[in-house]
């Protein structure tokens, strides 16, 4: 089948097959910053915005999504300046083999938008669908901490 | 403290940026399309001969490229264990045997143009099995009426090591010292417990993954997501019968490791595609297929047996330890050494010990190397007896810790007696900060105001336990690591190295410490690591080698590399070369003369101007030693009397680890091993049905911590220098993993005054302890 | 396999009957099994009228493309202990909360659900669209296999009245399915506990309401909180799951409500 997808800001038509998954789509039209580690939607690797909630592409079917806003951590970053939250994640020593990071910082990124100054609980439980086995969550915590101060300062000078 | 200008600074790793920005590439990002799908046909059985073998219906559907299986691939016997040549390991595995031994074993290899035709393909091949008896319990194995996994082929090539298939014993160590009988019977107190933990799986995030193509000169080149890209390459040249000179290994960022990828799985797989359909062809485990059949931890029962006096003076200790190595053995005798290698000379005091440990063929998943390896193993078992100890003394556990724990300047004959493979090392120990580890990890716990005290609030109550750990620091004389450096015009550096960064941040910390030689930023220094044809021999990452082992050649080839730009700085500037100094960022200056000139001007002269040459070096490095790091690691928990959960709040890890090169990178290890223990510890395990089936080969029923799940985590690092070392560095990856899961358990007795032998502490093993207690009956 | 995007409930309707047809919400229960060649696959996120929440005339209508996502924010809105905020707040994780709908899950019903015990304990209506037209129990729904085919779960609908509420799910992680959970309401008139509602799932009855205890505790003076022999009213039918065995599952369960029962009578769980 054949069909129209807005990805990343961008329209985009292809063409595939009637149960193709979400995830192996992004995939083969090259957003390989969209990672596969379970197929279950337990891990979180895959995690994609779609109008801009949090969500596993492995467990959407892409023709269900068609015209729809999906974004990638790609989306984030304005041209060639990183958006701050991924600076944080560099800066805090969250990047150890990277495999959980994008999911992570699109999960940070969701929540940091609606809730600015978030608690450590509050953190924790909107990254409770992404697994890391790297890092044991303490410097991602930070890192979305740092985040989140740096798009408060951030706005604050725009 | 001793203070660097590199070394020490938590720079920013390397690749960071790129992998937040999810532009850096894993294996599976650089797949160009064209690939053939490769995928496995597993045995459904524990343990079966293979009749017959037809795969035409398979080979008759369109798309269906290859299917590679006992009858047409040559029968080479190996390990799948990344480790030196030959490895310490069994050659007791083939490609694909006419014979399965654990369900999940391999029976064939499909190759096909798509995903659902090698799917379709694999379910159309027929198999008839004959089942064979199938044993799956470590205690039965040497049973003389237990059915034998290996027979006649299979050996060890290294001779001197012990290996008794017909008694599926993969491998038997065996150490004593002094005479523990007669010192059981001198001492005050005899305890004897035996413990035992359970398979594991890493879980890393990324699956195992590999694929092959041949390049335009007919060589075989992978891209694989491995710990190993040597070993990759020689086993795989081995099992293909092919030239390793044929074959390049090359490792793009790793989605984790943790010992998982310290084997040999998928390369001889995709490279036999490749090689015999001369097509690029890919394979990547499912996550299933990962728990199922690639590597796992090793399970292990622990029967300790203590001799003290009366005022905790450890006199004697025997050890046994029987380890499941599963269908085949990759590591059998190597995590079975370590297992008292990387514990016992802890309690170097000890006069008199003995150490009996066998590890055996089962009809189940293989183990394979694990973070701790082996050690993670015994110290379940010593810091709970430890525990035991202090309190049959009613001696204070801390000070009791402080004063049996190995000290510097002392040895242990341990060291000496065993080794992976060659034999071991004297070593006596330059550094050992773990007294200060006990002292400053118990104030960060508040463990006066805790222990002993069963502080209540509703039905939980709370309690503290430690844990002391060592671990090692690379093998010595079997690990190599190489370094090659060349300077660049703008007064950069290429470096490469064969270490591998499974992200860990080893490119990072290595070009740290070639800019501390050389004076200059680690920003100008650029790494490349992990591929076969371009940068030199290094072992991998494994054995907690990478910072001391392949740190060491970077500090020897930056050394070199440092005196040739100082030869062409004395020509430049016409003055001897001993009377420079190196600067800051790049500046060499002769304080008398007042002249200077810039690695950018060295650069220039040695490329264009003077005297033409390249400067570079290419050096090498193997530990003389083993240094080991030391934790004291402690468990805040609470439990709930009523339905025995465990809620743990705060772990916390003091570490000698010498001098951190990276402390942010060091802290990250440690909380990685510290919430990968605690899951192992509370969470975690494998479930089988009668017939030897995981039943939970999946996130949704084997549960690793998520954020929620995560306590306070602290970690110390402990300001200490290793002489030996690069910069004072020793290991920091796997030492955390030991200490939590004791550490927790500990903890539980304290608050609940019982003690729970057997991983994992399951809400319902504490409850059934409790309730036993509650009536009067032992546990 | 062919996909059919309708744009109203009655086309659906339309296609309802026929083999092979298979309803996709959120799709998330879909990719746990096989999806068979010749399905018509029908994705109902572009139905408008599914998605509304209705909160007017002391009755909350929750349409059956509505997510747990969704639907736990709206209803933490205005009253953050509501059950169905609480349990559907806490089932799975945030990512899988944006995808799953509440008519999906209830279709599915699986035994490990969060949706169900709540739904049951509100006395919640299901509007069906379909053979089966027309509103129905839940209770009546979770009796009846027959009315999961050819039937549309267009809404739900629960008394927005408010009370005192308990929710618990036994897990092993934060991020795991339930082996049980307690949905419990009730109120309290002059001291005295009124409407008591007890439902336990994720037994082998996959929902039970737990009558006994209702009657037990209903019109008792608040004060007395005599939870003696609770375990008499919690039934046998729990079966081995990874969690736990079905024996140990059962005194967590006895636990849980005793718990329960001290928080909605104004004490502390303990």
């Amino acid at each position: 089948m054949r069909g129209s997808f807005i990805v990343n800001g961008v329209v985009r038509e292809w063409e595939f097959p009637e149960d193709m998954r979400l995830l192996d789509l992004l995939r083969r039209e090259g957003y390989a910053e969209v990672k596969c580690g379970c197929r279950e939607g337990m891990c979180g690797s895959c995690c994609v915005l779609l109008e801009e909630k949090i969500v596993n592409s492995c467990q959407i079917l892409a023709a269900t999504v068609m015209e729809r806003d999906i974004r990638t951590v790609e989306a984030l970053s304005e041209g060639e300046e990183p958006h701050p939250l991924i600076t944080a994640f560099a800066e805090a020593g969250a990047v150890q083999c990277g495999f959980c990071t994008p999911g992570m910082v699109l999960a940070a990124y969701c929540l940091l938008k609606e809730n600015p100054d978030p608690s450590e609980e509050e953190i924790k439980r909107a990254l409770d669908g992404n697994y890391c086995r790297c890092t044991g969550y303490v410097k991602i915590i930070d890192a979305v901490q740092r985040g989140g101060r740096k798009m408060r300062e951030k706005e604050v000078r725009e | 403290m001793k203070e660097f200008r590199q070394v020490g600074r938590s720079v920013t790793k390397t690749d960071a940026q790129g992998l937040a920005l999810g532009r850096a590439k894993f294996t599976d990002d650089l797949l160009e399309g064209d690939e053939l799908f490769c995928r496995i046909l597993e045995s459904p059985h524990a343990h079966a001969e293979i009749l017959s073998f037809d795969a035409s219906q398979a080979e008759a559907l369109p798309g269906v490229v290859a299917v590679f299986h006992a009858g047409n691939v040559p029968r080479i016997l190996y390990t799948s264990a990344g480790q030196g040549n030959p490895e310490p390991s069994p050659y007791d595995m083939v490609l694909f045997d006419n014979r399965v031994r654990f369900v999940g074993d391999r029976v064939a290899l499909v190759v096909a143009e798509t995903e659902d035709i090698a799917r379709e393909a694999c379910a159309k091949i027929q198999v008839e099995y004959k089942e064979l008896p199938a044993n799956f319990r470590a205690e039965r194995a040497r049973h003389p009426d237990t059915p034998k996994l290996h027979g006649d082929e299979a050996f060890m090539p290294i001779e001197e090591l012990t290996y008794r298939p017909e008694e599926n014993v993969a491998s038997e160590v065996l150490l004593t010292i002094g005479d523990p009988d007669k010192a059981f019977e001198e001492s005050d107190f005899v305890v004897e417990h035996t413990y035992s933990v359970h398979y594991a799986s890493h879980a890393a995030l990324e699956p195992h993954t590999a694929h092959a193509r041949l390049d335009p000169q007919g060589r075989l080149v992978i891209h694989t997501s491995t710990q190993v890209p040597f070993h990759a390459r020689r086993i795989t040249a081995k099992v293909l019968d092919i030239p390793v000179g044929k074959i390049r290994v090359v490792k793009p960022r790793v989605g984790g490791g943790f010992g998982g990828k310290q084997e040999v799985l998928l390369e001889p797989l995709v490279g036999l595609a490749t090689w015999r359909t001369k097509r690029p062809c890919r394979l990547t485990l499912s996550r299933k297929e990962v728990f199922t059949s690639a590597r796992t931890r090793h399970p292990m029962r622990v029967r300790l047996k203590t001799g003290f006096l009366k005022d905790g003076t450890i006199k004697a200790m025997d050890m046994e330890n029987l380890m499941t190595s599963g269908a085949y053995g990759p590591h059998a005798m190597t995590v079975l050494t370590v297992s008292a290698w990387k514990c016992l000379p802890l309690y170097n005091k000890v006069e008199h010990l003995r150490f009996t440990g066998h590890t055996v063929y089962t009809n189940t998943p293989v183990g394979g190397a694990y973070r701790g390896y082996g050690a993670t193993q015994s110290h379940f078992a010593t810091n709970q007896q430890l525990d035991i100890v202090a309190r049959t003394c009613g001696v204070d556990l801390l000070e009791l810790a402080k004063s049996l724990h190995i000290k510097e300047g002392e040895t242990s004959p341990v060291f000496e007696a065993l080794g992976e493979g060659k034999g071991g090392v004297t070593q006596i120990l330059n550094s050992c900060k773990l007294s200060e580890c006990i002292d400053r990890g118990a104030q960060a716990i508040g463990w006066y105001e805790k222990r002993d005290k069963k502080l209540r609030e509703g039905d939980w109550v709370r309690g503290v336990g430690m844990a002391i750990c060592m671990q090692g620091t690379g093998l010595p004389k079997i690990d190599l690591g190489s370094a090659t450096m060349k300077m660049n015009e703008d007064g950069s550096f290429n470096l490469l190295v064969g270490a591998t960064d499974i992200g860990t941040g080893s490119d990072t910390i290595l070009a740290q410490i070639a800019a501390e030689v050389l004076g200059i930023d680690s920003e100008d220094i650029i790494v490349t690591s992990s591929d076969t044809d371009v940068t030199p021999f290094d072992v991998g990452a494994y054995a907690s080698s990478t910072t001391y082992v392949s740190g060491g050649a970077v500090k020897r080839c930056a050394e070199a590399v440092r005196q040739q730009i100082a030869q062409a700085a004395g020509e430049i500037l016409d003055v001897p070369q001993d009377e420079l100094i190196f600067g800051e960022c790049g500046e060499i200056r002769h304080p008398g003369k007042g002249k200077t000139v810039t690695f950018a001007q060295v650069a220039q002269y040695t490329l264009y101007g003077g005297t033409l040459r390249q400067i570079g070096a290419t050096e090498s490095f193997t530990g003389e030693v083993s240094p080991p790091p030391f934790t004291a690691q402690f468990a805040d928990i609470s439990v709930d009397c009523r339905t025995g959960r465990i809620k743990v709040h705060h772990l916390v890890t003091a570490i000698d680890c010498g001098q951190a090169i990276n402390p942010t990178l060091a802290e990250g290890q440690v909380e990685g091993a510290v919430l990968n223990a605690l899951g192992y510890a509370l969470y975690e395990e494998y479930r089988f049905d009668e017939k030897g089936r995981v039943t939970n080969a999946s996130f949704w029923d084997y549960k690793v911590p998520g954020p929620e799940d995560t306590p306070k985590i602290t970690t110390i690092l402990v300001d200490s220098y290793e002489k030996t070392g690069p910069y004072g560095a020793k290991s920091v990856s796997e030492v955390p993993m030991n200490g939590p899961g004791p550490a927790i358990a500990n903890a539980l007795f304290d608050a609940a005054g019982v003690r729970i032998f057997h991983l994992p502490l399951t809400p319902e093993k504490v409850l059934g302890a409790l309730t036993k207690e509650k009536r009067g009956t032992p546990s | 396999m062919e996909w059919l995007f309708p744009k109203t409930v009655d086309e659906v309707v339309g296609v309802l009957g026929k083999e092979n047809v298979v309803l996709s919400g959120g799709g998330t229960m879909l990719l746990r099994g096989k999806l068979r060649e010749n399905t018509t696959m029908v994705d109902l996120s572009g139905i408008e009228s599914l998605q509304q929440i209705v909160m007017e005339g002391g009755v909350i209508s929750l349409g059956g493309g509505v997510t747990y996502a969704e639907a736990a924010r709206r209803l933490a809105e205005s009253d953050p202990e509501h059950i169905l905020a609480q349990a559907l707040g806490r089932a799975a994780a945030t990512p899988l909360r944006n995808r799953i709908t509440l008519g999906g899950s209830v279709m599915a019903q699986p035994f490990w659900s969060d949706l169900l015990g709540p739904l049951t304990a509100l006395g919640a209506e299901l509007r069906l669209e379909g053979k089966n037209s027309g509103f129905c129990e839940m209770a009546e729904f979770m009796r009846s296999p027959e009315l999961r085919s050819g039937n549309l779960v267009h809404s739900l609908r629960f008394p927005s009245a408010s009370w005192r509420t308990w929710y618990h799910r036994e897990t092993r992680t934060s991020f795991d399915y339930p082996a049980f959970t307690f949905s419990m309401l009730c109120n309290q008139e002059g001291g005295r506990v009124k409407d008591l509602r007890v439902v336990l799932t994720g037994t082998s009855k996959k929902v039970e309401r737990l009558l006994k205890v209702e009657e037990r505790f209903q019109g008792r003076d608040v004060e007395e909180r005599d939870f003696q022999n609770l375990e008499e009213f919690v039934p046998e039918t729990f079966v081995d799951r990874p969690h736990g065995s079905a024996s140990y599952l059962r005194s967590m369960a006895t636990v849980a409500l005793e718990r329960g029962l001290r928080k909605l009578m104004g004490g502390d769980a303990g």
